[in-house]
């Protein structure tokens, strides 16, 4: 019995580990067979180069890292089919694809480009270059392939909002996120509410909405957290895109700053589920598909889950507010294409390649049947003759609204998203007064911008850019 | 006399039923919402009021899970992994504690602490030291780099658990052994490894288990989908903009399947019904 | 002849004298092999990390000091992180360890159907920790959780209670996972340490008139002892270092009231890309756990020496 048992667990070791050999698919065995390729290629060039005038890079095969950060099933195929495509029309460019599950995106890509491990192209969001311009590993664009891109159809606004503030092009943006307040149009009606269009109205009709004893409430946010869903108002109060004046200071922390902190303050108190100070977006759209919610702030995409479970007719969506100053903002953001160094020209070329490829207008056309993309390639105009997205054209349209950015270029501002969360759950719970977080975020980021002023002369931090 | 003690203990084995009961009910609680969920459909889920009974009773999340991630990929890639770490790590380990338990020697308590040592320090910060190591070995998005790195977790535990279990065992059997002309090794293959079955189950299962619901290292070290594990998996079906609780749910029901199999053979092991008798005798 | 035959047993005598050496460490290599590359290696490198000015992404700058360490002695948040630390590892050993030896005794007896039992009983081990607390955050939920929906129902309270919200109650709602999560491995390890007692123990003891509280106390506890001792001190440092289901559930919050060590390294390294800083707490911990263990184990040997 005991020597069976023994033999068993010798014959389970080895069988384990001979699958997961052949799984794991050895990468020293690919990489050793590759090699001979590129050998037994390499010898067959040399014969031939004396003949034929070709550039021996082609004839090796290239390997390219591609990292994705997957957001769903959908776009995961699609980027499989898309570089399937890619790779039969260029057999010798062999596409590595890397796929970050959402959650843990940020964690993962950070880890791997601490770690020495950066791939040839990636999917990235804006605030990523701020995050590595230091780092000196991404390849800008040239001005000859910048007019390359303008040849295929692509967007000026793409090209503006990808310019980073020195003036070169580093994330292509392909995909654009805006913030809105998405509602519950059955809930509106039955309490007889129309669509706010001042803060005041919002923070009005909030409450009206709010009903405890019943477990209704009328705007819950994504948690206390979830800052850029509470840009937007924050900005209206301070009457501009940027955070700072002319001279660098923080504008957070001003009379104005501090009362849209005060609203928000309010709004919470009042009007969201006491509770929800944690949530995250799962629990948050749990509470609006189940009707306790009435409102709430987030990009667009999330509208069309909401629409599949709960039809188009009690889903509406509207542009955030007007505060004191009158003026309407809305946080943008996108999801672009980035490069990165090498060291290897072939593989950059091949990286270009491929950029190029996924800007193309068949590609991007790929995405519009998905219900998560508003891709860039077609002007604001065209994106809403899509089916998904003709609803909504006057509140996505960006329309008597000023798109605003983050000041990701400021080493303070990374991980700021996550650390405010913290911040804010302070004040929502009453630890801290609006007041005091106001200045907590002053104190960090008017040096932050002085310093980045000083090191940068002819920054106009009012605008965002080099002047 | 005799009849007292009868009814003593009759009540007494009532008593430990009815509180199995409740420790059954307390741990299958959280699970059994899990259980029901995952045999409602679409439309059922998150309605207010709460309904705990489906009206609709379907196997579509179970069937349809493949739509949204590659599972049973998934599941086998997990049993391999936890199979071969825990193989290895019962293997180490159970060397290990018979070393420390049997063995006088120097630095023995300086081992004993580098053992626990590896397990204070909090194993987030290990990730990026890891994965410079682990592309330097060409393991980065290899199956083979959990299952070493599972062991080498997973045997500080082991080999504690084994020394405490084999100090339990008097030496003295191996001696006899040993008197008849065995080697130290053989001894220990032949004789007390038999009777450390039930440490043997236990360790299996507890590396088993650990490898099979571990999440982050896979994150971090696995590149390609086809080689995640039931834990990423999993992980995937939590979408940006929506959970789906329907697949998630039929997921994790199936992912307890083997831990129940396995675990299910594994404690009948762990009633060891050998005796201890050979050392008195 | 002799002298090969001298040569050949002197040889024999000195490989049998450096085998009987060194063969307690030769019964290390497989745990060292393993261990040594894939754990003692990359910690080492973050133990000199901890001693330097180590933030990527903010700061190219990489030098030796001891920044990590003062920073330590203001850092409010790291001192509501300890004493969250410690609530978290007293209050689930409290309530895993005691459940999860009564819950061996129980699977211990010969009743019907223990075999059933003893399989259920893992099922919270075999989760993934991020789901559980997944699940948890789920039942707990205002609105759709079925925790409150019950209490609701049932008139018990007026409105949802903020299981994961309120800063009073939110680590203790998180315990409660940690305990559900934590005893079934109390449960195996002492059941696997008390089927190694024989039955004819038990047997002899009864027929010297002892009853079952002597039975426990008498015979299981001091010969489970040093599987319990063990058992413990290892749990106590994981839970002391398990922070996935408290990042699942609240990342820390409301206002880092559920933030323990673990849970404040990651939101250091991560979002205040301060590597070095969190190092440094990672190093704190390791040498607190280190004293903690010496301490216990000089304790415990010390009660065996009496007993």
């Amino acid at each position: 019995m005991k020597k069976l048992l023994f033999w068993l667990l010798i014959v389970v070791l080895s069988v384990s580990m001979i699958a997961t050999f052949a799984l794991a698919g050895c990468k020293t065995e690919e990489a050793a067979a590759v090699e001979e390729e590129e050998e037994a290629a390499a010898v067959e060039e040399e014969e031939e180069a004396a003949a034929v005038e070709e550039v021996k890079e082609e004839a090796e095969e290239i390997a390219i890292r591609f990292v994705i950060k997957t957001w769903s099933k959908d776009q995961t195929d699609n980027y499989e089919l898309l570089i399937e495509k890619f790779e039969a029309d260029n057999p010798n460019i062999k596409i590595d694809l890397v796929i970050i599950p959402w959650g843990q995106e940020y964690e993962k890509f950070t880890s791997m480009i601490i770690s020495g491990d950066i791939p040839n192209v990636a999917e990235s969001v804006d605030s990523e270059v701020g995050l590595f311009d230091e780092l000196n590993i991404m390849l800008p664009l040239t001005d000859d392939q910048i007019s390359e891109l303008k040849g295929m159809g692509l967007d000026q606004s793409a090209f503006d909002v990808s310019t980073y503030v020195d003036g070169k092009i580093y994330n292509f943006s392909w995909l654009s996120w805006m913030y809105n307040i998405i509602y519950r149009k059955d809930l509106f009606q039955e309490a007889g509410i129309s669509v706010p269009k001042t803060t005041d109205e919002l923070l009005e009709a909030a409450q009206k909405l709010t009903n405890p004893s019943e477990g209704t409430y009328g705007f819950s946010w994504r948690g206390a957290g979830g800052l850029s869903t509470m840009m937007p108002i924050i900005l209206t109060y301070i009457g501009q895109a940027s955070w700072f004046d002319k001279d660098g200071n923080c504008l957070l922390d001003t009379p104005e700053g501090i009362a849209a902190l005060q609203w928000y303050y309010d709004l919470y108190k009042t009007a969201s589920p006491p509770e929800s100070t944690t949530w995250g977006y799962a629990e948050l759209i749990e509470a609006f598909w189940a009707g306790s919610t009435a409102m709430y702030a987030n990009t667009t995409e999330t509208v069309p889950p909401s629409i599949k479970k709960l039809g188009e007719d009690n889903i509406g969506v509207f542009k955030y507010p007007a505060g004191p100053s009158g003026k309407r903002f809305n946080l943008f953001s996108y999801l672009g294409y980035t490069r990165f160094k090498s060291g290897d020209t072939a593989k950059d070329e091949a990286g270009w390649k491929f950029l190029k490829y996924l800007l193309s207008e068949e590609s991007l056309a790929s995405w519009s049947g998905m219900s998560y993309a508003v891709p860039n390639a077609k002007a604001m105009d065209k994106i809403f003759e899509d089916e998904l997205y003709k609803p909504f054209k006057e509140e996505y349209a960006l329309i008597d609204v000023t798109p605003a950015f983050y000041p990701y270029f400021l080493p303070e501002w990374q991980g700021f998203e996550f650390r405010s969360t913290s911040d804010i759950e302070a004040m929502v719970i009453g630890e801290k007064t609006p007041a005091e977080i106001a200045k907590k975020w002053a104190d960090e980021f008017t040096p932050a911008m002085k310093n980045f002023m000083e090191n940068n002369t002819g920054f106009n931090p009012v605008t965002q850019k080099m002047e | 006399m005799a009849k007292k003690k009868s009814l003593v203990s009759k009540i007494l084995l009532i008593i430990l039923f009815f509180l199995l009961i409740l420790f059954t009910v307390w741990t299958l609680f959280p699970i059994i919402w899990i259980f029901i969920t995952s045999f409602k459909p679409e439309s059922e889920l998150f309605r207010l009021p709460l309904k705990i009974l489906p009206e609709k009773i379907t196997l579509v999340n179970y069937f349809e899970i493949n739509k949204y991630i590659p599972y049973f990929r998934f599941f086998f890639n997990s049993l391999i992994v936890s199979t071969s770490a825990a193989v290895l790590s019962v293997f180490s380990s159970m060397l290990s504690g018979y070393s420390l338990a049997r063995f006088f020697f120097k630095g023995k308590n300086t081992i004993k602490f580098s053992l626990l040592i590896t397990q204070m320090f909090p194993v987030l910060l290990l990730i990026v030291p890891l994965m410079i190591l682990l592309r330097k070995l060409h393991l980065i998005d290899n199956l083979f780099s959990l299952i070493f790195i599972y062991t080498a977790f997973t045997i500080p535990f082991g080999t504690i658990l084994f020394e405490g279990l084999f100090l339990g065992i008097p030496a003295e059997i191996e001696e006899c052994a040993m008197v008849d002309g065995c080697s130290r090794f053989g001894a220990l293959m032949r004789i007390t490894v038999p009777i450390m079955i039930p440490g043997v189950a236990a360790c299996f299962s507890f590396a088993f288990i650990g490898a099979w619901s571990e999440l982050f290292a896979g994150i971090m070290f696995l590149n390609s989908q086809e080689k995640f594990t039931l834990p990423i998996g999993l992980f995937m079906l939590i979408g940006k903009y929506e959970v789906l609780w329907g697949a998630l749910s039929a997921g994790i029901v199936m992912s307890m399947i083997p831990i129940l199999i396995m675990f299910f053979y594994a404690q009948k092991y762990i009633v060891s019904g050998l005796t201890a008798g050979a050392v008195k005798g | 002849m002799y002298a090969e035959a001298f040569i050949a047993s002197a040889c024999g005598r000195v490989m049998m004298k450096i085998k009987k050496k060194y063969q307690p460490y030769m019964y290390f290599i497989p745990a060292f092999l393993f261990m040594g590359i894939f754990l003692i290696y990359p910690l080492f490198s973050q133990f000199i990390i901890a001693f330097q000015h180590y933030q990527p992404f903010k700061s190219m700058e990489i030098y030796f000091s001891f920044v990590n360490f003062k920073k330590m002695l203001t850092d409010e948040v790291l001192w509501l992180s300890i004493k969250n630390t410690l609530i978290w590892v007293g209050f689930s050993l409290l309530f895993q360890f005691p459940l999860g030896l009564g819950v061996a005794f129980l699977l211990n007896k010969k009743i019907k159907g223990r075999s059933f039992f003893r399989t259920i009983f893992v099922v919270p081990w075999a989760i993934s920790p991020f789901l559980i607390g997944l699940i948890f955050a789920w039942l707990y939920h205002g609105r759709v959780g079925i925790i409150n929906d019950v209490l609701l129902k049932l008139s018990l309270i007026k409105e949802p209670i903020a299981f994961l919200a309120d800063k009073n109650i939110a680590l203790a709602s998180i315990i409660v996972a940690n305990i559900w999560f934590g005893i079934p491995f109390f449960a195996v390890i002492l059941l696997a340490a008390m089927q190694s007692i024989p039955d004819e123990v038990y047997e002899a003891a009864s027929m010297d008139g002892a009853n079952q509280v002597d039975k426990f106390f008498g015979i299981t506890v001091p010969m489970i002892k040093p599987a319990m001792v063990n058992t413990l001190l290892l749990r106590t440092i994981w839970i002391f270092n398990f922070g996935e289901i408290i990042y699942v559930m609240t990342g820390g919050g409301p206002a880092h009231h559920t933030e323990i060590l673990s849970t404040y390294i990651m939101y250091v390294a991560y979002y205040e890309s301060n590597y070095g800083y969190a190092a440094a707490i990672a190093v704190m911990i390791s040498i607190f756990l280190l004293g903690y263990s010496i301490f216990m184990l000089r304790l415990l040997r010390s009660g065996e020496k009496h007993g």
